[in-house]
């Protein structure tokens, strides 16, 4: 089947996807160790447990669509894939569709990593480990002044807002990256210009 | 000095030796090495036992060195990235070996897809296996790592099907490959061997059509070359163009390559030259390309007339010749960054 002379290995794609893999198990684990007062042993799993998830899904939903896709736009992806760029759009400028496949992307990861939280903890069949919450405020006699004071110290743990939080800060700091990477290719071209 | 150099070597042999003998000569015979013996025994036998036989000795062949491999790899501890066992991915090897040479009867490459996911189950089975091999539900601190292990092999395996899907789309697509993709986030070239680039498949439609077109226009009455060249006749030579390009496209078509709807041949000028004239033929390249615009192929054919001798006397008849294919990656002008110095 492959007579042709070239041999194109995927290289930069998975490094990228451990590069971004890393970041986002890092900054979600903070997230949830914050937000939903898990031990951070526990935020740690939980989070490269959810990024695998999604990525594993991310991956099923990209080959199944491709073989479904017309050609015209299994031809952009090619080219993107191949040559940075959508098929005859303009080089070095941010892409409209580009965006809004990314803020697509987002809102999916976001949905997928809602699931696959109920699935994990379903799975591992009890509730995470949690802080035990602080007594202070038992001790305080509930009172007037004491009221706002509370829902300021003890939030109920809220997972999907903490997971669409999570998802907000790997997702911005992929986009940094490859603001950087984009930044740093026009550069590049500039220097070859002079 | 010599004599001690024979005596390293001497002691060498002799602990290789004693290494492969204890190797092959187990304390037990409750071990790997038996199962390794009853392998290539049956093995060896199939050779001897005849048709239903050969296939079922061959198969407790390969059970017998899946389950010896297995015991073996996981016995040795030093086998091994960090803290995780390589045993599952080495046995996930023969599984998956064996699983598709059984459906298949041959090996493809494609194979690749299912080995992690084969690893991943034996991997995932003694935490699965209670005692006497009874499954039973993961113990509660077993059970997240097996959602990374599965994960991870999931994404291992989705690699695998996006090289072959990349490998795919280069023989669907094979222009690609005479393009550069150096800022390819993706994807890596590794034979950067220029002179050994492919041409664009446009080349060949090009050539096709031109010879098409000379056919057509060779040998026929100077007068009505002239006529088909004229400019007011311009839509019928274009309509002719189109008939060969598409003839061409179905001749040259074949199952395995989706591209040749993406070459739009298309006429380019007609110029007038000292004895006759010089038609100009382009192909488009619309599909994936590093450039914004289309990239561009060009062939030129000179027409021009001759005298030639038939049965009624001397006519002008035309004569055409095509020169290469010129343009993109073809016969690119060389480009001298120093001009030269006398």
């Amino acid at each position: 089947m492959v007579d042709n002379l070239t041999i194109v290995l995927p290289l930069q794609l998975i490094l990228f996807q451990i590069l971004f893999l890393l970041v986002a198990i890092a900054l979600e684990a903070r997230v949830l160790h914050l937000r939903l007062n898990l031990t951070r042993k526990t935020s740690v799993q939980y989070a490269t447990s959810l990024n695998l998830w999604s990525v594993v899904l991310g991956w099923l939903t990209f080959l199944v669509l491709e073989t479904l896709l017309p050609q015209f736009l299994r031809v952009q992806i090619v080219n993107f894939i191949f040559f940075d760029h959508p098929l005859g759009s303009q080089l070095n400028t941010p892409n409209p569709q580009l965006i809004s496949i990314g803020i697509m992307i987002f809102f999916f990861s976001f949905i997928i990593k809602i699931i696959g939280f109920e699935l994990i903890k379903q799975w591992i069949h009890d509730q995470p480990e949690q802080f035990e919450m602080s007594s202070d405020i038992s001790n305080k006699r509930p009172g007037l002044f004491n009221q706002p004071k509370r829902k300021i110290t003890n939030p109920k743990p809220n997972p999907a807002f903490a997971l669409l939080l999570a998802n907000a800060y790997s997702y911005s700091a992929i986009l940094l990256i490859l603001v950087l990477r984009f930044m740093e290719l026009n550069i590049l071209e500039l220097n070859t210009l002079f | 000095m010599i004599r001690k150099i024979l005596n390293n070597i001497v002691n060498w042999v002799n602990n290789l030796l004693r290494t492969i003998f204890e190797i092959f000569n187990p304390d037990t015979a409750f071990s790997w090495q038996t199962l390794i013996g009853l392998s290539v025994f049956s093995w060896a036998m199939s050779f001897l036992a005849t048709n239903l036989f050969t296939i079922i000795l061959a198969s407790f062949s390969w059970w017998f060195l899946i389950l010896g491999v297995y015991w073996a790899t996981t016995s040795n501890k030093d086998i091994s990235i960090g803290k995780i066992l390589l045993s599952p991915w080495i046995t996930g090897a023969l599984v998956t070996i064996y699983i598709v040479g059984i459906v298949t009867g041959e090996l493809p490459a494609y194979a690749l897809v299912i080995w992690p996911l084969i690893s991943a189950i034996i991997a995932a089975l003694p935490t699965c296996l209670g005692e006497n091999f009874k499954p039973k539900i993961p113990d509660r601190d077993k059970r997240q790592p097996l959602v990374w292990l599965f994960t991870s092999q999931l994404i291992l395996s989705s690699w695998f099907q996006f090289y072959f899907l990349v490998q795919d789309w280069l023989v669907q697509y094979p222009t690609i490959a005479a393009d550069t993709f150096e800022k390819s986030a993706f994807v890596v070239r590794l034979s950067t061997d220029e002179s050994r680039q492919r041409l664009p498949r446009g080349t060949t439609i090009l050539d096709l059509v031109a010879s098409r077109l000379e056919e057509q226009l060779n040998n026929q009455e100077w007068s009505d070359i002239e006529q088909i060249l004229l400019l007011r006749e311009r839509e019928q030579l274009i309509e002719q163009i189109d008939q060969i390009a598409t003839q061409v496209r179905q001749e040259i078509a074949s199952p395995d390559i989706k591209e040749d709807n993406l070459w739009k041949v298309r006429l380019g000028e007609i110029s007038l030259r000292e004895s006759g004239y010089n038609l100009e033929l382009k192909a488009f390249w619309e599909g994936p390309r590093s450039q914004t615009q289309a990239n561009l192929l060009t062939k030129s054919c000179q027409i021009i007339s001759v005298n030639r001798q038939t049965d009624i006397g001397i006519s002008l008849v035309s004569q055409v010749e095509c020169d290469p294919v010129e343009g993109w990656r073809v016969a690119e002008p060389i480009v001298t960054s120093q001009s030269p110095t006398l």
